[in-house]
């Protein structure tokens, strides 16, 4: 990318932009300003990396950074929602109980999921939300993460171990019928 | 845990995981594209007055760490001592770590030469000039007097901090194992005209020597800290770095001072009134060059093509945005270092809105402004109106830049 080139950055953002977007939904969620937020800054931050070279078309970094981004939201919302007291193990069921048990489930499991993430190391992240959410290819996330594929698998298996151990850890706000 | 239970709780993390995918996103918000294009060239144009603003905060930095150490709960007498051993010194030499924009600091007298990231500001505050080489692009960009050079005056800046209160800090083990004993402080820098940067700094000094080694400066309000470490005092330095000569092969970017054309006369300067949204004048968002030129007459320089640079009238127009080659940004005074030597931007917005008004007066016109973002620099003063597509910067209280951007 040419410095600041408007071309450049209007070919990544139309090539890139939707998946980006899907990307920073589904880790922050579209109820406030958070997801736009990351979303520029997602692009600002791969736009800088990429001062005085070409720009490539590497989507898997840009969501990569997404990630990133998405998820330093998500521990704001949780050292805010701790400030305000409002939080007990990471969730809240403000409406949930009127909500169907599977849907109250998912719920609450999603919610479960970012907070997770959030606690991770940045590497183990992006390994988990790059191969298991993104489904990028073990090669497409290991390059984005600048790692070798050997060391995504221990990434990887880090980032399982410690979710699991989350959900092991985590109770129900009410039992959900089987 | 039984085999079940982990399974269970491996079942819970695939649901988790199967319903994240499954939300659907939506399409891409309607505007959000432009104000990303938007916010990554006003990114880009921070980036290129960086390497200049670092320089002074590297300056700034070795100054104030100055200032901190010789006023550690120690009596004035000792402060003197102390600071007449490094007024004797004449040269330093630091390695500056930052995040941003990191690199290499040398202080010759009145003169500094700051390098890194394929860049070097070469300045003398004696001789109110200041050079920036690029040597990625080899482009060459001359720096008028607007008020930073006077910061780089290394020495002087450190007399001029002898104020700062301090306190002592843990000691800090350098290379050679040695503990370096620490203190810190708080003060107010002059940065340009009567602006001040607000910073806690904290320096760390030679047992031995007793001159600073390792120094950390940060503005209030800003998490990161730009730290100098290494710092050599009275280490040899050529002259020739010191050169404010533009070297062979190098393009000077911009114009230079003889080049600039008178600033235009109150008649045409009341033409230039930048609508939020709409453009500024005659000059409407999404008008192609062609377009432009037909009004404004052909840019004074361009740069990177979609730069059009009216410096007499301080106006920079980008062709950047939703469609490409089109008007996306209007810049009433650009900073960027190619564009310093222009004429101040004579004109308004529609609410009344100059170059010098106050920020009540902004306040007054437009409402309260947006959050402030946690990206931008503690010391760069912005008032954003998202929806207005309008960005307004202030240096010392007073408005310093307005950016408008196209909002379709």
């Amino acid at each position: 990318m040419r410095s600041g080139s408007a071309d450049d950055i209007d070919a990544v953002l139309r090539e890139h932009g939707q998946a980006v977007w899907r990307l920073v939904v589904r880790l922050v969620g579209n109820d406030g300003p958070d997801a736009a937020d990351c979303f520029q800054q997602a692009f600002v931050e791969f736009a800088s990396l990429h001062r005085g070279g070409g720009i490539r078309q590497s989507g898997a970094l840009l969501k990569r950074i997404a990630a990133a981004r998405s998820i330093d939201a998500v521990r704001r919302r949780m050292r805010e929602r701790r400030r305000a007291g409002e939080l007990d193990v990471g969730l809240i069921s403000t409406g949930r109980e009127f909500e169907p048990d599977a849907q109250a489930e998912a719920s609450e499991f999603l919610e479960l999921l970012r907070e997770a993430l959030a606690e991770l190391p940045e590497p183990q992240s992006a390994a988990f939300v790059l191969t298991q959410i993104e489904e990028l290819s073990g090669g497409e996330a290991a390059a984005a993460i600048d790692v070798t594929v050997n060391h995504l698998g221990v990434l990887l298996h880090r980032a399982r171990t410690a979710l699991q151990a989350r959900f092991e850890a985590y109770k129900p706000t009410r039992e959900f019928k089987p | 845990m039984s085999i079940n239970q982990e399974s269970h709780d491996g079942d819970r993390l695939a649901r988790a995981t199967l319903s994240m995918q499954a939300i659907d996103a939506g399409d891409l918000p309607v505007g959000l594209s432009v104000r990303t294009r938007a916010a990554v060239t006003r990114a880009a144009q921070r980036r290129r007055r960086a390497v200049g603003m670092r320089l002074v905060a590297a300056a700034v930095v070795g100054a104030l760490g100055l200032a901190a150490f010789f006023t550690q709960s120690h009596s004035s007498v000792a402060f003197a001592e102390l600071a007449a051993r490094v007024n004797a010194t004449r040269t330093l030499k630091a390695v500056v770590v930052d995040p941003r924009e990191g690199g290499t600091l040398l202080v010759s007298g009145t003169r500094t030469r700051f390098e890194g990231n394929g860049a070097a500001v070469i300045a003398d505050a004696s001789q109110r000039q200041e050079v920036m080489l690029d040597s990625r692009t080899l482009s060459a960009y001359r720096i008028p007097q607007r008020g930073l050079s006077q910061a780089l005056d290394f020495y002087g800046i450190f007399r001029d901090l002898a104020d700062a209160a301090s306190t002592p800090i843990p000691g800090y083990t350098d290379k050679l194992g040695r503990l370096c004993p620490g203190a810190q402080g708080r003060a107010d820098v002059k940065i340009a005209g009567n602006a001040t940067w607000s910073v806690d700094a904290k320096v760390w000094s030679d047992p031995v020597t007793k001159l600073p080694t390792r120094m950390e400066i940060r503005p209030l309000q800003e998490s990161t800290a730009i730290v100098l470490e290494e710092i050599e005092f009275d280490v040899p330095l050529d002259e020739a770095l010191f050169d404010l000569t533009i070297p062979p092969g190098y393009q000077v970017v911009g114009l230079s001072a003889d080049q600039l054309k008178a600033a235009p006369g109150a008649e045409e300067a009341a033409k230039l009134t930048i609508t939020a949204g709409v453009g500024i004048g005659d000059i409407k968002f999404g008008m192609s060059r062609q377009q432009i030129v037909a009004i404004l007459g052909e840019p004074e320089f361009t740069l990177h093509e979609v730069y059009l640079n009216y410096a007499s009238k301080g106006l920079q127009l980008v062709l950047v945005g939703r469609e490409p080659n089109k008007l996306g940004m209007i810049i009433a005074n650009p900073y960027d270092a190619a564009s310093l030597t222009r004429h101040e931007f004579p004109g308004q917005t529609d609410k009344g809105i100059q170059i010098g008004s106050s920020e009540q007066e902004v306040t007054d016109a437009y409402g309260q402004p947006d959050p402030r973002r946690p990206n931008i620099p503690a010391h760069l003063h912005y008032a954003a109106y998202e929806n207005l597509g309008l960005s307004i910067g202030f240096l010392d209280g007073k408005v310093s830049q307005i950016t408008a951007s196209r909002t379709d």
